[in-house]
């Protein structure tokens, strides 16, 4: 069930009594698929709900003029792609299906009610919103100053973690649906400098990326590289 | 689409591209190649005094169709 995915990612935080279950079940609509390469939110769009991501990658992405894409945030199962948008109302930026996505939505009417009547779910939504920010800055960091190799096994480091979170690394590895050059939009960098880099990391045994599937052979030494550091994603259980 | 494979020699370090990379045409590659050597300058420039890196553009192939190159020195005046 989609609400598993929201729950599992919450309980890894804090816990969550059986009705507060509830009310985020009784929250979530049918769900629907979306399919690759289209906006699921539209810049400049006022959502009244919103959208759960259930299967699929999905991006936050902005495209200048001159149709420089930059993607902002990639979002995995279990997240919430435009949470924001309930109190920011108008969108600044677009969400696009990077691969066939399922999602599930909650009209903003359903979460003033949360905030309203269980304050604890409410602490728990904004917790996400934060967790969401918190990764921005991390991705700010790495722009500004990592290195193309230092920014790229921060990342999959970071994906692997988030989606060990919600159960979907095997083994060492975990699906990486997205192309080098989405990966390039993702870093900010050329798709050749991509593809270097890629193949920098698997020459030293840190990876292997073979079809749409990444596995991190060499966890240590690719988290030495990234200067990974965990904190930021608050992956522990705490009353909030 | 065409798709191309670039090399990329960086002093006595050369790296041969095992991947093709899809591309409208020649121009996206070299615009693409161009960014990347911009790219890897920026990172390695800092702490070097001389460098040349250079990318080799290959066609599916395996015939070089584009070189670009990227020159770097510095030079410190001495008073006399």
């Amino acid at each position: 069930l989609p609400v598993d995915l929201l729950i599992r990612k919450l309980e890894e935080r804090d816990r969550l009594s059986e009705e507060e279950k509830q009310v985020l079940a009784a929250a979530l609509g049918p769900s629907k698929s979306v399919s690759a390469d289209s906006d699921m939110v539209r810049e400049g769009d006022r959502p009244s709900e919103s959208t759960l991501l259930v299967e699929g990658f999905a991006a936050r992405y902005k495209v200048l003029q001159s149709g420089k894409r930059q993607i902002t945030a990639i979002h995995v199962p279990g997240d919430f792609v435009d949470l924001h948008g309930f109190l920011l109302k108008k969108m600044d930026h677009a969400i696009a299906a990077l691969t066939p996505c399922t999602v599930a939505t909650v009209p903003h009417e359903t979460l003033r009610r949360i905030t309203e009547r269980h304050p604890h779910l409410a602490r728990l939504l904004w917790l996400s919103t934060l967790i969401d920010s918190a990764i921005h800055r991390e991705w700010l960091v790495a722009m500004g100053r990592r290195s193309a190799k230092e920014h790229m096994a921060h990342l999959f480091c970071e994906l692997y973690l988030r989606l060990q979170l919600v159960g979907l690394t095997k083994d060492n590895s975990y699906e990486m649906p997205i192309t080098q050059a989405e990966l390039g939009d993702t870093l900010g960098i050329s798709t050749v400098h991509v593809n270097r880099v890629v193949q920098e990391l698997r020459a030293e045994g840190l990876i292997t990326w073979r079809g749409n599937r990444l596995a991190v052979d060499d966890w240590d030494r690719l988290r030495q590289v990234a200067e990974f550091t965990p904190t930021y994603l608050s992956l522990f259980n705490e009353r909030r | 689409m065409p798709r191309y494979f670039f090399d990329t020699r960086d002093g006595d370090n050369t790296m041969i591209g095992d991947e093709a990379l899809e591309f409208q045409d020649l121009e996206a590659a070299r615009q693409d190649a161009a960014g990347a050597l911009a790219e890897m300058a920026r990172e390695v420039l800092p702490l070097s005094k001389q460098r040349q890196i250079v990318m080799d553009v290959r066609s599916e192939t395996g015939e070089r169709v584009l070189s670009l190159s990227l020159t770097f020195a510095v030079e410190r005046q001495t008073e006399s």
